[in-house]
């Protein structure tokens, strides 16, 4: 049951992160827009931000699937989760009304709300699944 | 014999998988971005940026989703900041023509028909332009409160399938 639960979990989290990063390859300009219109990185980081951020996502994806990297790639995708969520409310906090960037990178894409961030927050508790049921696995193959 | 969970190995291992997606993340956005004919600056002074500076002036951006909006409802009037060519050419239904390389004739005639909260919209051609970012400055310098810059501008209205009328 554990490991059913652990896999759906890491199959979802991996859907999402495809989904989520090819818009973003294929258009790296738009995405690098909508990084920039978060306004909250440095300038001097948003181009490399849409280079590899995208690529993240997808090695991250993908290695979700591969039992002996899923700990390692939940971690990140939780990590990313948990940053994307904070930039999100901290926008919506001060009133910056941008699109979430997160499957659409086109200017009309939906102006992100509280609703994205709970979205994300979703997404990390099935992240911090995979990292219990993973770590618990692993734990049974040292046996105490 | 009873064995501890090894947490200094997991530790160790979570550090190489991480360690491992890291890296192949930077060869393949590093692959990518010198191969892709879509390719990007791998930095960009982004201060140049319209929005950048359309945000720095305080000016309130739209999509073209709102433009559109905005047109459907009649809700705002557009200015159209290029030249009296292009507007002749094609410009959003309904537009003023007020270019910004001639604004000393053109503002005052539209300035008799406002008053000084009149939701207005400024446009050019899209982000390669400024002259609808400049004319949008302007309009604010001289006492109007509600005007909002639609930076993807007229190209991107167009891409967008909306109407578009021509001629004087």
């Amino acid at each position: 049951m554990r490991r059913a639960i652990e896999w759906l979990c890491a199959i979802l989290l991996a859907v999402v992160f495809l989904a989520a990063c090819i818009p973003k390859i294929a258009s790296p300009h738009d995405f690098a827009v909508a990084v920039f219109r978060y306004q909250i990185l440095p300038h001097g980081l948003i181009n490399l931000a849409a280079i590899y951020l995208p690529w993240l996502e997808l090695v991250s994806a993908v290695a979700l699937l591969a039992p002996g990297w899923r700990r390692g790639a939940a971690w990140i995708l939780f990590a990313m989760l948990a940053v994307f969520a904070a930039a999100m409310a901290f926008n919506l906090a001060r009133g910056v009304n941008v699109s979430c960037g997160c499957f659409s990178v086109g200017e009309d894409a939906a102006v992100s709300g509280w609703w994205n961030v709970a979205r994300n927050i979703a997404l990390m508790a099935a992240a911090f699944v995979v990292l219990r049921t993973t770590g618990k696995k692993q734990a049974d193959l040292h046996p105490v | 014999m009873r064995l501890a969970p090894k947490g200094g190995a997991r530790l160790r291992e979570l550090a190489v998988t991480t360690s491992a997606i890291a890296a192949i993340t930077l060869v393949l956005g590093t692959a990518a971005n010198v191969v892709s004919p879509r390719r990007i600056a791998w930095t960009e002074d982004w201060s140049h940026y319209i929005e950048a500076r359309a945000i720095r002036e305080g000016l309130s951006l739209i999509t073209t989703a709102q433009a559109h909006d905005f047109f459907v409802k009649g809700t705002h009037l557009f200015l159209d900041a290029r030249t009296d060519e292009e507007y002749r050419a094609g410009r959003i239904p309904g537009a003023f023509s007020v270019p910004f390389t001639a604004l000393e004739s053109s503002l005052p005639e539209v300035q008799q028909l406002l008053s000084p909260s009149f939701p207005i919209v400024t446009y050019c051609s899209g982000e390669a332009c400024d002259e609808s970012f400049l004319l949008a400055v302007e309009l604010k310098r001289q006492g109007l409160t509600n005007v909002v810059l639609y930076a993807s501008g007229f190209d991107k209205w167009v891409e967008a399938g909306h109407p578009a009328e021509r001629g004087p």
